[in-house]
């Protein structure tokens, strides 16, 4: 409607010079004045305009033709107002060159005047179809978009606007002040924006507004502005993005990242801190401060050599260089604490990179290991300075550890023998039996001991190729490297040396009593034999005195018969196996009291004997205990009218499981002050005149009782009678 | 070299001994034909008609052997060893006659098969008794072993 009416089509062009042409030669102008220069130059003025008008309206066409026909008219009435005095041609002429030019000037008139009215018209018809574009554009746009006017009432706003705010009724809100719209804590802002959009022709704020029916939303608004032909603002337009899932997500991320940061702060465990990329404090956390004894404030800024021994403060760098080069580092050391103590410290570092690669910083994670470190280093200087060999062998029968006795005990040095065949430390007939201990010790769980002494010696080979003999413990322990067997190993050379020493000293010794009991009896037993011998077949033709002198050797060689045989007794009991069986007290005392009858032939002696319990004790030796003490008993009262002999017991009070058991006579005691020889071999507290004896007895008595593991002592007083008392294990 | 068919064969290589037993056999009426040998090899050979005693070759064996153990040469828990493991000699009555009271002894004479052991007491006496039952026991009444 607008382009194809302002601008014709040839057909109409063409219609309108036909008109023109038809107009003209109904008039005569043309077939008058067409022939002379004048009347082509007339007629293009003439026709021209007419032509002209063709690219016109209709309406400014017929105004043109309208004027041509009146420049006509006009030429017709100049024929007849000539002046007077010209010829018919040039009054002709003179009156279409005026008729011509009034033409012209009519056509001009009416062309300007057609032209601005068709401008007008024009400029009317593109602001239409702008605004109808603007209009499009408005109603397409993603955002919500609001018409202002220059003192911020809303005036408009788009579908998609009323949409994002869930508007129903879009009356409700035109008309009113924009800011009006926004929750109260935002309105300060949101004036603020509009009137820097007056001001600046744009604004721009982020601001949370929720929507008419409450959904929070958060918005990005840009305003704008519409300036008037004054250059003032006449309307603003505001953009505003929702941007609520942004936020969100910025939100969820912020709280994650603040979640993370309380909590790195609040772990005491663990020391987490960053550094720069220059290796300087940035973060600080509970840890830390309970590790170190720093807090934040006081380390913030510092560099990590903060934290390292004033010897090894280079050290540090190295830390950030290997994590930086390996992307990440864990070791373990000593740091300082604030108060210049140490700690044990495991430590991972891990660099920070941003998209880039470019190192930003390092992460450390410290963990104080102090109170393990003591344990491991306690444990490995006992291990270490353990007197026996310490070795452990994992389940591949390989050394893993070794302790400094066992380089003493077999020759080697440390690195010689970790990860190699524990085998090596074997002579080659045993390999195979140990590797067999080894494998069922690990797969068992269960602790064996390999010792010289039941069966096979157990040897050790020597880095010199010597074997030794050896005691070794095997015991498997689960590892953090998996089933290992710690063994045990201790060097018996010496002990075994020992022992054989022992061995042939107590061999030597019991051929020593052999020889006594056969060979030194003997000639006793001639010089007894012969005395008798001499007694019996020249007792008649001997003297006196000859005789006394006879019975003295006889009696010379019985004592010495006597001690001989006391002294081997007394050998005996030492070196007899003891065979603890429950023995019946009673019934022993009795057989004993039996056998010393001849000894209390003639005499009245009282013998009392209490209930006596079941003890444990080799019969065959409590019996020579047994006939000692009574016999002592008999002998020590021979002087007593009415002797009396009282056997008793009660509990030891100290040991449970034991009793005392006491034999009290009312002989002739001892002096107390000489106690300590009383059970010494050959000790006598009495003349051999007065009383006979060896001296062995109570010699006997102490040894088995001893061997018994029981305790014998004696109470006595001079002429009023002795106690012997002696523990014993009682039976069950 | 026997009387009375019946011989006891003492090995004792202490001559006072010897002296001291015979003399108390002899007081104790034994009147048995005592051979003396001074050492357990002799005592072996005696046993076994060997060696210097080869010529004794006829099967006749001693009916009681008093056996001292400490003896010169080969000791006496051999000799009792060797007598009893031999099919003819194992049924001769064995008394060991010792100085010893060594358990050891007494023990592995008794695991060996001597049928008594007797420890030679100092007083001479008890001595005299003990060979007074050995004479009253072995050769008075029992059979002889063969």
């Amino acid at each position: 409607m607008t382009d194809a009416s302002v601008i014709p089509d040839k057909a109409q062009v063409h219609r309108h010079l036909a008109m023109a042409v038809i107009m003209a030669g109904l008039l005569g102008i043309f077939t008058l004045d067409s022939v002379t220069p004048l009347g082509y130059s007339v007629w293009f003025l003439y026709v021209f305009p007419v032509w002209y008008s063709t690219r016109l309206s209709p309406r400014s066409a017929a105004i043109t033709l309208a004027a041509a026909a009146a420049s006509s008219a006009l030429i017709v009435a100049g024929y007849f107002v000539s002046p007077p005095g010209g010829s018919i041609l040039e009054t002709a002429a003179y009156n279409r060159l005026m008729g011509a030019m009034v033409l012209w000037v009519l056509t001009a008139v009416l062309l300007k005047s057609r032209t601005i009215e068709e401008r007008v018209r024009w400029s009317q018809e593109a602001l239409k179809e702008s605004e109808a574009f603007n209009r499009a554009v408005v109603e397409s746009s993603p955002d919500c978009m609001n018409i202002l006017d220059r003192e911020g009432r809303l005036l408009s706003l788009n579908p998609q606007g009323l949409c994002l705010m869930e508007i129903e009724n879009a009356a409700s809100v035109l008309g009113r002040y924009w800011w009006d719209l926004w929750p109260e804590s935002s309105k300060g802002t949101v004036q603020a924006a509009v009137q820097e959009a007056v001001a600046n022709g744009t604004a721009r704020f982020q601001g949370f507004c929720p929507t008419a029916k409450g959904t929070p939303k958060w918005w990005d608004v840009i305003i704008g502005t519409v300036r008037g032909l004054d250059g003032q603002p006449t309307r603003l337009v505001s953009t505003s993005r929702d941007m609520t899932v942004i936020k969100r997500a910025e939100e969820a991320v912020s709280e994650s990242e603040e979640r993370h940061r309380v909590m790195v702060e609040q772990v005491r465990d663990y020391a987490i801190i960053m550094l720069d990329p220059d290796g300087r404090v940035a973060t600080w956390n509970a840890g830390a401060q309970r590790f170190t004894g720093y807090a934040q404030e006081e380390v913030i800024g510092k560099p990590l050599s903060l934290f390292f021994d004033p010897q090894a403060r280079d050290a540090w760098t190295v830390e950030l260089e290997q994590a930086s080069a390996r992307g990440m580092y864990e070791q373990e050391g000593w740091r300082m604490r604030k108060d210049g103590s140490r700690f044990w410290a495991h430590i991972v570092t891990t660099p920070l990179r941003d998209e880039t690669g470019t190192l930003r910083g390092f992460t450390k994670v410290w963990r104080d290991n102090t109170q393990r470190k003591l344990i491991e280093t306690q444990f490995q200087q006992l291990v270490e300075q353990s007197p026996n060999g310490i070795l452990t062998v994992d389940a591949r029968g390989r050394i893993a550890l070794v302790n400094r006795a066992i380089e003493r005990i077999f020759g080697y040095k440390r690195e010689e023998l970790l990860n190699r065949p524990v085998d090596m430390l074997l002579p080659e007939r045993l390999r195979e039996e140990a590797a067999l201990q080894l494998h069922r010790g690990q797969a068992a769980g269960e602790t064996s001991f390999k010792t010289m002494d039941n069966g096979a010696a157990f040897s050790g080979l020597h880095k010199s190729g010597r074997e030794f003999p050896m005691e070794m413990g095997l015991t498997p322990i689960e590892t953090l490297q998996g089933m290992m067997t710690l063994c045990t190993v201790v060097d018996v050379t010496e002990r075994k040396r020992a022992e054989e020493a022992i061995l042939a000293a107590n061999r030597e010794l019991e051929a020593f009593t052999y020889t006594v009991s056969h060979d030194l009896r003997a000639p006793v037993r001639t010089m007894a034999g012969f005395a008798r011998i001499l007694m019996e077949d020249f007792g008649a033709t001997l003297d006196p005195e000859a005789q006394r002198h006879v019975r003295t050797i006889q009696k010379g060689a019985q004592r010495m018969g006597d001690l001989i045989d006391d002294l081997l007794e007394f050998s005996r009991v030492g070196r007899a196996a003891v065979d603890c069986r429950p023995v019946d007290l009673n019934k022993l005392v009795g057989e004993v009291w039996t056998d010393l009858k001849p000894q209390r032939e003639g005499r009245a002696v009282e013998l009392t004997v209490a209930d006596l319990p079941q003890c444990l004790a080799d019969r065959r030796l409590l019996r020579l205990v047994w006939m000692n003490l009574l016999a002592n008993a008999v002998k020590y009262t021979a002087n007593r009218e009415q002797a009396r002999i009282e056997v008793g017991w009660r509990p030891d009070e100290e040991a449970a499981d034991r009793m005392v058991i006491h034999v009290a006579d009312n002989g002739v005691g001892f002096d107390q002050k000489y106690v300590s020889k009383l059970f010494s071999v050959f000790q006598r507290l009495h003349r051999a005149d007065e009383f006979e004896g060896t001296g062995v007895g109570l010699a006997i008595v102490h040894r088995i009782i001893t061997r018994h593991g029981g305790r014998v002592w004696a109470e006595g007083r001079l002429g009023e009678g002795a106690t012997l008392s002696f523990t014993l294990e009682k039976a069950l | 070299m026997t009387i009375n068919g019946v011989e006891i064969l003492l090995v004792e290589d202490s001559p006072e001994d010897v002296e001291l037993t015979l003399r108390a056999l002899q007081k104790n009426q034994v009147t048995n034909h005592v051979q003396v040998v001074t050492d357990g090899a002799e005592a072996l050979e005696y046993l076994f008609g060997t060696g210097k005693y080869a010529h004794r070759a006829d099967g006749r064996v001693p009916k009681l052997v008093l056996l001292d153990l400490k003896l010169p040469k080969v000791d006496g828990l051999e000799v009792l060893r060797r007598c009893k493991s031999e099919e003819g000699t194992r049924k001769i009555p064995i008394v060991v006659l010792t100085s010893s009271k060594e358990e050891r002894d007494i023990v592995e004479s008794y695991r060996l098969g001597v049928n008594s052991y007797i420890v030679k007491p100092v007083d001479f006496q008890q001595f005299n008794e003990a060979v007074r039952q050995l004479g009253l026991y072995w050769l008075l009444l029992n059979e002889a072993p063969r």
